[in-house]
């Protein structure tokens, strides 16, 4: 992690209550999410604080993003190409809170989106968080086939929304910009292929990556 | 645990199920001398008003579930354009879903001239039928979720094209365990009817989004997912089909009109489609539906769930055991049910649209 970004970490953390924190007096436990019993995280009389975090193959980790980062496509179970978009939170409910991330096209505004409720995991430094070994627990957001961008996705530049609202109401949110890559050697040409600009479903994506009509 | 190890046994067990559902206008299912049900019947059209596909009647077995894919050529030459305005369905009574795609890029799924059966047929979540990896690029062409006789004539002017001799994939799935029945096993019979090219003034277009990083847990028990998907289109688009799809832990599916730049949940007005029974879900169709895209928009949809107790014959160890395949970490194993095309072990979040003027044909996953 660059230095800058450690000690943002360190200073976000250092400002708030560890994890867990004492009963919420007064506030049903958890109620409404069956079992969920991971509370509150840091303190309710601060201001919710969000770090945004994307999901890499190299190692099946998670890693805070910073402005400018790369973000990985991945080959995800139904085919296309996703970004896994996290949140590190802390001064929020755990159970049940909403994590919206959506990447847009700088150029023509429009976004690709996914919002879920997730219970989020008790992390080291008392915040919580997206869960590396849970990807419902990240924002799944469908980048690819690019049927909707004015560019190659592949290598540009795009901002990602992240937003993280929690059971309780508290809302934070953070916008970066990024740039998408092709995360996976194996199958890299393909997905350089449903990426590009102009993309259309059924393109043959077999043959070096450049489509090519699959006519018919 | 590694990130790959996760993402390839998902997509064995991954279907985009999906199934269309006209409101059922009269069943076809007939009785038998005997005075019991027997495999539903279909007229075909006349030669020259149209054609017929179907399955023969096929049996599905107590406690499974029965997923095959049939594969038929549009009929005359490669250079003729067939226009069909009016799409005709009737399936066995214990349908889950009747899927069919034009076929593109092909992989574990092939077609009869290049090296596949006619029929493909894939059981209890086995079989090249069931890994929707092998269809991820092939467009739709209509769905339905329920048994019985349903049509659907298309608004004046409005057709699918096709080419001679285009291959299409008809996929059939039958559950016959605790969620679903299927007393009479399974069959299917489609009729396409013609239209003139020069009757038609625009042709249809589809949107298939799923959701797949979807997860019903024990202490997560009521998550709420949301997707969006947009039309490339520079001039408003007209919606006149929809329908979402689900399995029995699905509590309420909703659609609706987005315009393609907002990060907020569209007002209630905006919306065109709610589904709240699983297993025998609404279409929305022309010419009740009849809701215009903005340029440039599309559809924001929401799939909520509620966790349920797995039946007895999975029970949560059976869960676990599917999700641990899957490469979950044991301390992620919380009797989930992830996404997949087992009706009793797994969940889906998918949704069908139908449009005209066409774009293009469109997937979001």
């Amino acid at each position: 992690m660059p230095p800058y970004r450690l000690m943002m970490v360190v200073v976000l953390a250092s400002a708030c209550t560890v994890f867990p924190p004492p009963p919420d007096a007064g506030v049903p436990p958890d109620a409404g999410t069956t079992g969920c019993q991971l509370g509150f995280a840091g303190d309710r009389g601060l201001a919710p604080e969000l770090v945004v975090t994307v999901l890499d193959p190299v190692d099946g980790r998670s890693r805070d993003l910073a402005e400018n980062d790369g973000v990985p496509l991945m080959f995800p179970p139904q085919g296309g190409r996703v970004v896994f978009a996290g949140v590190r939170a802390n001064n929020v409910h755990a159970c049940g809170a909403e994590v919206q991330g959506a990447l847009r096209d700088p150029g023509n505004q429009q976004v690709r989106l996914d919002k879920r409720t997730t219970n989020l995991r008790r992390l080291d430094g008392g915040w919580v968080g997206s869960v590396d070994t849970n990807t419902a627990t990240f924002a799944n957001i469908p980048v690819c086939p690019n049927q909707w961008s004015d560019t190659s996705v592949h290598g540009n530049s795009y901002q990602l929304e992240m937003r993280l609202t929690d059971r309780e109401g508290r809302t934070v949110s953070q916008s970066l910009r990024v740039q998408p890559y092709c995360a996976e050697p194996a199958n890299e040409a393909e997905c350089r292929c449903i990426c590009q600009q102009d993309y259309t479903l059924g393109m043959s994506c077999v043959d070096g990556g450049m489509p090519a009509d699959g006519g018919g | 645990m590694h990130f790959k190890h996760v993402l390839a046994p998902f997509a064995v067990l991954a279907a985009a199920s999906s199934c269309t559902a006209f409101p059922p206008s009269s069943t076809s299912t007939s009785t038998t001398s005997s005075g019991g049900p027997q495999d539903v019947v279909l007229a075909a059209p006349a030669a020259n008003e149209g054609f017929q596909y179907g399955t023969g009647p096929f049996e599905v077995g107590p406690g499974d579930e029965v997923q095959d894919c049939y594969f038929f050529q549009i009929p005359g030459a490669a250079t003729d354009e067939v226009w069909v305005n009016k799409v005709e369905l009737a399936m066995n009574e214990g349908s889950h879903h009747m899927n069919m795609f034009r076929v593109r890029t092909q992989d574990g799924l092939r077609t009869p001239d290049n090296g596949g059966a006619v029929i493909q047929r894939a059981k209890n979540g086995t079989g090249e039928c069931f890994k929707s990896p092998n269809w991820a690029d092939w467009p739709l062409i209509i769905n339905t979720q329920q048994g019985g006789h349903l049509d659907w004539t298309l608004p004046t002017g409005v057709a699918h094209l096709f080419h001679g001799g285009e291959w299409v994939m008809l996929q059939t799935h039958y559950v016959n365990a605790t969620t679903q029945d299927s007393p009479l096993g399974g069959a299917v019979k489609v009729n396409f009817w013609t239209t003139p090219a020069t009757a038609v003034e625009h042709e249809l277009g589809t949107l298939f989004a799923t959701k797949q990083s979807i997860r019903i847990c024990q202490n997560d028990d009521a998550p709420k997912f949301a997707g969006s998907c947009q039309f490339n289109a520079t001039t408003p688009l007209t919606v006149i089909g929809a329908n979402g799809h689900f399995h029995s832990r699905g509590k309420q599916f909703e659609m609706f009109t987005w315009d393609g730049t907002s990060v907020d949940e569209p007002a209630v007005a905006e919306r065109f489609y709610m589904s709240e029974v699983w297993d025998d879900p609404p279409m929305s169709r022309s010419p009740e539906l009849t809701r215009t895209i903005p340029a440039n928009g599309g559809v924001w949809y929401t799939c909520s769930y509620d966790w349920q107790a797995p039946p007895a014959s999975v029970g949560c160890d059976g869960l676990n055991a599917a999700d641990r395949a899957k490469g979950t970490a044991e301390d992620d194993l919380d009797c989930c049910y992830t996404f997949g095309g087992i009706v009793e072990k797994s969940e889906h979040c998918n949704i069908f649209v139908y449009y005209y003027p066409k774009v293009d044909d469109i997937n979001c996953f």
